[in-house]
């Protein structure tokens, strides 16, 4: 009962600050905020896809050629160059929400303007590229320059430009394939068969075209029921992020009352009172845990309804919920128990709080860069927030129970550990 | 009594506490190699190329064939699990530990040869960026697979025009046999195919110098965001000397309040300068990364990067009534200016309007800045801008904690 009142008392402190509310409900969604508009919308927006944001190209088109057909009728331009239908295709209406092109007459021109930060990316078509892509000869390929610190914008065109020459090499390929192939069964076809053969090749890999080739995405196997975007799977991991740093932070604030009241005297004139320390430390242990508890339960409800994240089941959540808020209180008594003041405990608890963070937010910095995604993920389980994170994912992403209570399980144990070791000291502290 | 006296007790106060030391200087070299080793900053590493599975039907020569194409992709490569059961290659997917799992479906090439080219079932996260690149790339390495396969089915439909009556000897129709060799004729045609994409890099620097790889970003992005989280010991002390009454003796000196302030300021100009001095000797000299390539650039960006922190340190010190209001606030600048700097998720990644409202920030103009040193390889010309900003915005700082203070003490 006594506990329950110290509790009470905290608790009544805590949400009675104002500033203590901004920092526990209001920065948190501040940021989070910040990235939603960061990727162009909410999870529950109707574009539910990053708005890429437009790459300047620069483009030289010197190749000369060697047909002197149009290659491309259906485009109204005259296209006598392989060069001229990749100009078209890059200049066209369905690319300009990607890239904004502007043409110039040779390649030290298109360097020059991305040296000068007047280009993002320079495209140069060499002279021999249609020479390249009807007949395999070497020397034809198309050069990207571009700025160093850039990969979206270049890759988007690389990606473009390569699926454009592929168009080229498949046909090729299929014309030489063909023609040798039937040479060994004694068959020459007439150019005109050729052409035929060609013409609906064309038509049938474009047909193709139009959904991702021939590959049909199927979601693993715990995804199947959530089809979140990657920009709602984005957000959602920032704001559990976000939630899981704030709830460490307010862990570690909450905790550092005991110094305060050491500080203030009122702690001592607790313990002129029947009350013992470990009633006290129970009191403090369930103050932070209800507080932390409901600042998620907060920021959790506030950011479904504003931001569409889907926290998962009920279940799940109360599976992740439950322990990390546990483990933000252990870890808040934990960090309290080697500081002696208030003043020590600013620098210090700011300092790992912040450390400890940022080693949880690995896995979310490295998210962009899927080869190191992986590595980030891992990192981030060597402190308790690595833990509280993972568990809020596998909520989120709907795993199986048995990898959550894992999670759970661990969280429980650092919770166990803190705990104990921090109660000890701080016992052995006001003995 | 000066300013410079007080700026000196900062400091001294500063180094006494050598806590705040490690989280001045420690934790940002720490967290450079973290997020650099992550990122793949030590040279080349083996391999980053997203792992993939190709499974189903591994008799088909479809199958051996597609293992072709992703063995020369340069974005996925073929990873061997434990297991090839369907079950566990789908778990894998939702495990992490492969990106993707492509699956021939069973008499694949049959199938195409008696008239239908099946789907090829792809399982993969798309809500991952890594599985989104793994899919646009398995789409890829799919349409050439099914290239093959429409070269040798049109091969077919030619033979079928041309062939002669059937014979004893000669079958009206390609066999499945010649089907299966045109198909892996027109695969393996894929691998003798000139380089259709070349990219290079606009760079002063040489390949070799621009080696730092992970770091060059890295680097500049933890300088940053230490440099203001080091601001929690630095206002600190102002917010203390408020508390403890040292600033209503400090009044009652000869120091005008002009004078409090800039003590201040200087000391945590000074501190943010050294800081990010030592930051910048280490990548320069141990993780190889270019800022000596232009000294007097690089200097010019700590310098007024210094000034801006301080500025800003000096705000958050004047403006905070208690120490955890300034790790608060410390903590909000640091998570607002990096993130809106582009220090987690870099710029390019993010829309284009807030991309144009983030390259105004002056966490962007830093990290800009120190890049166009250590990437693109430039020099003082292309920092003056910058530069001159950030110098702005350390006004407009100092000017609000100028008022701020005088409304304090009046």
């Amino acid at each position: 009962m006594q506990a329950l009142d110290i509790a009470l008392k905290d608790i009544r402190h805590s949400f009675t600050s104002l500033f203590g509310l901004m920092f526990m409900f209001a920065v948190p969604l501040l940021i989070v905020g910040l990235f939603t508009v960061a990727f162009g919308g909410t999870a529950t927006s109707k574009q539910q896809t990053f708005s890429i944001p437009v790459t300047n190209v620069i483009l030289a088109n010197l190749d000369m050629g060697i047909q002197a057909v149009d290659l491309d009728p259906s485009d109204a331009d005259p296209s006598t160059t392989a060069g001229d239908i990749l100009t078209h295709l890059l200049s066209s209406d369905e690319l300009k929400e990607l890239m904004a092109v502007t043409t110039v007459t040779s390649a030290n021109a298109a360097r020059d303007a991305v040296d000068s930060r007047a280009a993002q990316v320079a495209v140069i078509i060499p002279t021999a590229f249609t020479r390249t892509s009807m007949e395999g000869a070497p020397g034809g390929g198309v050069e990207i320059y571009q700025d160093p610190t850039l990969t979206l914008g270049p890759g988007i065109l690389r990606a473009i430009i390569g699926q454009f020459v592929d168009e080229f090499t498949s046909v090729r390929i299929m014309q030489s394939t063909m023609t040798a192939s039937l040479a060994a069964t004694g068959i020459t076809p007439s150019p005109d068969k050729v052409a035929q053969a060609v013409q609906r090749f064309v038509e049938e890999t474009m047909a193709a075209q139009a959904t991702f080739g021939s590959v049909k995405v199927e979601a693993p196997p715990a995804k199947q029921q959530r089809s979140a975007s990657l920009l709602a799977t984005i957000l959602a991991v920032y704001m559990a992020a976000m939630m899981v740093f704030y709830a460490y932070y307010t862990g570690t604030a909450g905790a550092e009352s005991i110094l305060l009241e050491q500080e203030q005297g009122t702690l001592q004139r607790l313990f002129t009172t029947r009350t013992a320390p470990a009633i006290v430390m129970q009191g403090k242990m369930l103050s932070i845990l209800l507080t932390t508890a409901l600042q998620m339960l907060v920021l959790m409800l506030v950011s479904a309804l504003a931001l569409g994240i889907r926290w998962g089941g009920l279940g799940p959540i109360m599976i992740t919920l439950v322990p990390t808020a546990l483990c933000a209180s252990a870890f808040g008594i934990f960090l309290m128990s080697f500081l002696k003041t208030t003043r020590q405990a600013g620098v210090v608890s700011g300092g790992v709080v912040t450390a400890t963070g940022i080693l949880a937010l690995a896995s979310v910095f490295t998210m962009s860069v899927p080869s190191a995604a992986q590595l980030g993920q891992r990192v981030a389980l060597f402190v308790p927030q690595g833990w509280s994170l993972l568990a809020f994912r596998q909520a989120m992403d709907g795993a199986p129970m048995g990898r959550l209570l894992t999670s759970a399980a661990v969280l429980l144990a650092w919770t166990a550990v803190m705990f104990l070791v921090g109660r000890a000291r701080m016992a052995r502290r006001f003995a | 009594m000066s300013a410079f006296d007080l700026t000196i007790k900062d400091l001294t106060q500063i180094l006494r506490d050598r806590k705040s030391l490690m989280f001045i200087l420690i934790m940002p070299i720490a967290f450079t190699l973290m997020f650099g080793f992550v990122f793949g900053g030590y040279g080349a590493p083996a391999d980053t190329r997203l792992p993939v599975v190709v499974a189903g039907d591994t008799g088909d020569p479809a199958h051996a064939a597609l293992v072709d194409l992703v063995e020369s992709s340069t974005v996925v490569r073929v990873a061997s699990p434990a297991s090839m059961e369907d079950q566990a290659l789908r778990a894998s997917v939702r495990d992490g530990k492969v990106t993707a799992v492509l699956f021939i479906p069973t008499g694949f090439l049959r199938t195409c040869y008696d008239g239908t080219v099946p789907p090829l079932p792809c399982v993969v996260d798309v809500a991952s960026s890594g599985g989104t690149t793994a899919r646009n790339e398995l789409a890829n390495l799919s349409t050439r697979l099914v290239g093959a396969v429409r070269s040798a089915r049109m091969t077919a439909t030619v033979y079928r025009d041309l062939a002669p009556p059937s014979g004893f000897d000669r079958p009206s129709a390609l066999t499945f046999d010649q089907f299966t060799d045109t198909f892996r004729n027109a695969v393996s045609a894929w691998k003798i195919q000139p380089t259709a994409v070349t990219v290079t890099v606009s760079s002063k620097l040489t390949e070799q110098q621009r080696n730092a790889g992970g770091f060059a970003h890295t680097s500049p992005s933890m300088m940053l965001q230490f440099s203001i989280a080091g601001l929690i010991g630095a206002a600190g002390i102002v917010v203390e000397e408020r508390k403890s009454r040292t600033l209503a003796r400090l009044m009652t000196t000869r120091l005008s309040r002009s004078g409090i302030l800039l003590g201040h300021y200087l000391a945590m100009f000074t501190q943010v300068f050294a800081q990010l001095t030592m930051l910048i000797l280490f990548a320069a000299i141990v993780l190889r990364v270019q800022y000596l390539h232009a000294p007097i650039a690089t200097l010019l960006v700590t310098t007024c990067a210094s000034a801006f922190v301080a500025a800003l340190g000096l705000l958050i010190g004047v403006a905070s009534r208690s120490e955890e209001q300034g790790i608060a606030f410390s903590l909000i600048f640091m998570f607002v200016l990096s993130g809106l700097g582009g220090a987690w998720v870099p710029l390019q990644f993010t829309g284009a309007a807030f991309q144009k409202v983030a390259r105004a920030t002056p966490g962007s103009l830093i990290i800009d800045a120190y890049e166009n040193v250590v990437q693109r390889g430039l020099g003082v010309s292309s920092v003056l801008m910058p530069c001159a900003l950030l110098l702005a915005c350390a006004t407009g700082l100092a000017a609000l904690a100028v008022l701020r203070f005088r409304r304090q003490s009046a």
